[in-house]
C-alpha cells in the first residue's frame, strides 16, 4: 500500500506544492496509479495515461483547490485521462451498474436454511485463516490473489483495488467512482466475498463452486 | 476482542446469528477493533466460524496490500521523461503568452 507523501488537505500555494514533489514521491505513487489505470484501460494504454496524468498534475497544480486530498485529486485527473483515452467505451461501462441481483452468492449453501434446527448458522464453516501467524506468505498465494482481483467484475475490482490495495477511504472511493455510499459498500462486500471464496477453494478445497469453471470469478 | 486479548464491554448486547453478522462484517475492517460494535463483538466471541471468516478477510486484505511488489525506482526513465516533459511544457508556456495551458482535470 502506498502512503500519502504529503498533506493535500491544507491550502498550499502552488509554489510550495510543486517544490514538494520529488522523484521519490512520484515513484511512490506511480505503481498504484498504474494499477488503477489498468482497471479502466489496457495495460498498453495505462502507461501513457499515467504519464499524461503526471504531466498534467505537475504542470497544473494551481488547479488543486484543497477540497479533497491531494492523492484523491491526482487519481481524479487519472480517471479523467483514462476516460478520454477510451472515449465512449469507458463512459458506457461506468454508467453500467454492476448487476447486483443476478450474482451467485459464494456463501449460498454454507449456512443452514430456514426451518433447520440450526437455522442462521454455518453448515459448512470457513476452513482456516489464509495467512499463518508468522506471516511468511508464499509468493504463490500473493500472486493468486493478484490474479483473482483482475478477474472480478470491473466495478467490484475498482472498489476493492482502491479500498484494499491503495487504502482510500469509502468517501474517497465514492467521489472517484461516482458511487453512492450504499453501492460502494455492496460492491466492496461482493468483491471481497468472491476473492475470499476463491482463495478458500484454492487453498483448502472448501466451498468450491459447483460449476464448469470451478471458480467463483 | 483486540490484539491484547481484552474484550470490550458486551453485556446487554443483542444476540445475532451468522446470517445477520455476515452482511455487516465489512464494517469491522474499516475501524479500529476498540470501536467495534458490541453486538458484533458478542457474536464473534460466541461463534468461532465467523471469527475465522473475519480473519480470512483480514488476511485477504493483507495479501492484497502486500501484493504490490511492482515498485518504481526514483531514477526510472519514465519519471525522468515526464519531468522533462513538464519542464519543456513550462518553457513553451513561458514563451507563449497566448498558450492557455488547459488541464483536462
Amino acid at each position: 500500500m502506498t502512503a500519502e507523501p504529503m498533506s493535500g488537505t491544507d491550502p498550499v500555494s502552488d509554489g510550495h506544492l510543486r517544490a514538494a514533489w520529488s522523484r521519490e514521491q512520484i515513484a511512490e505513487w506511480y505503481p498504484g496509479m498504474l494499477r488503477f489505470a489498468r482497471t479502466m484501460v489496457s495495460a498498453e494504454i495505462a502507461e501513457d495515461v499515467v504519464q499524461e496524468t503526471w504531466i498534467a498534475v505537475l504542470g497544473g497544480l494551481e488547479r488543486f483547490e484543497g477540497r479533497s486530498s491531494l492523492r484523491t485529486w491526482v487519481y481524479a485527473v487519472l480517471r479523467n485521462k483514462a476516460r478520454k483515452a477510451l472515449g465512449s467505451e469507458v463512459r458506457r461501462r461506468d454508467r453500467e451498474s454492476e448487476s447486483l441481483d443476478d450474482e451467485v452468492d459464494p456463501l449460498s449453501g454454507r449456512l443452514h436454511p430456514p426451518g433447520h434446527p440450526e437455522e442462521g448458522h454455518w453448515s459448512l464453516p470457513p476452513s482456516a485463516r489464509f495467512v499463518p501467524e508468522e506471516r511468511a506468505v508464499a509468493a504463490e498465494l500473493r500472486e493468486k490473489v493478484r490474479q483473482a482481483l483482475e478477474m472480478l467484475p470491473p466495478r467490484q475490482r475498482q472498489v476493492v483495488q482502491l479500498r484494499d490495495v491503495e487504502g482510500f477511504s469509502p468517501e474517497e472511493v465514492c467521489e472517484l467512482l461516482g458511487l453512492d455510499a450504499g453501492n460502494q459498500r455492496i460492491l466492496l462486500h461482493r468483491g471481497r466475498g468472491k476473492l475470499r471464496a476463491h482463495i478458500e477453494c484454492y487453498q483448502f478445497g472448501r466451498g468450491c463452486p459447483d460449476n464448469e469453471s470451478g471458480s467463483w470469478l | 476482542m483486540n490484539e491484547t486479548g481484552d474484550v470490550p464491554h458486551t453485556a446487554g448486547a443483542p444476540e445475532i446469528d451468522c446470517v445477520d453478522f455476515l452482511p455487516l462484517v465489512d464494517t469491522l475492517l474499516d475501524v479500529d477493533d476498540t470501536l467495534w460494535d458490541a453486538t458484533m463483538v458478542r457474536h464473534l466471541r460466541e461463534c468461532p466460524p465467523c471469527r475465522v471468516f473475519l480473519e480470512q478477510l483480514i488476511d485477504l486484505r493483507y495479501l492484497l496490500r502486500s501484493s504490490d511488489g511492482d515498485t518504481v525506482d526514483p531514477d526510472d526513465p519514465r519519471i525522468a521523461a515526464l519531468l522533462s516533459a513538464v519542464t519543456t511544457s513550462r518553457k513553451d508556456s513561458d514563451t507563449d503568452e497566448h498558450h492557455p495551458g488547459r488541464l483536462d482535470t
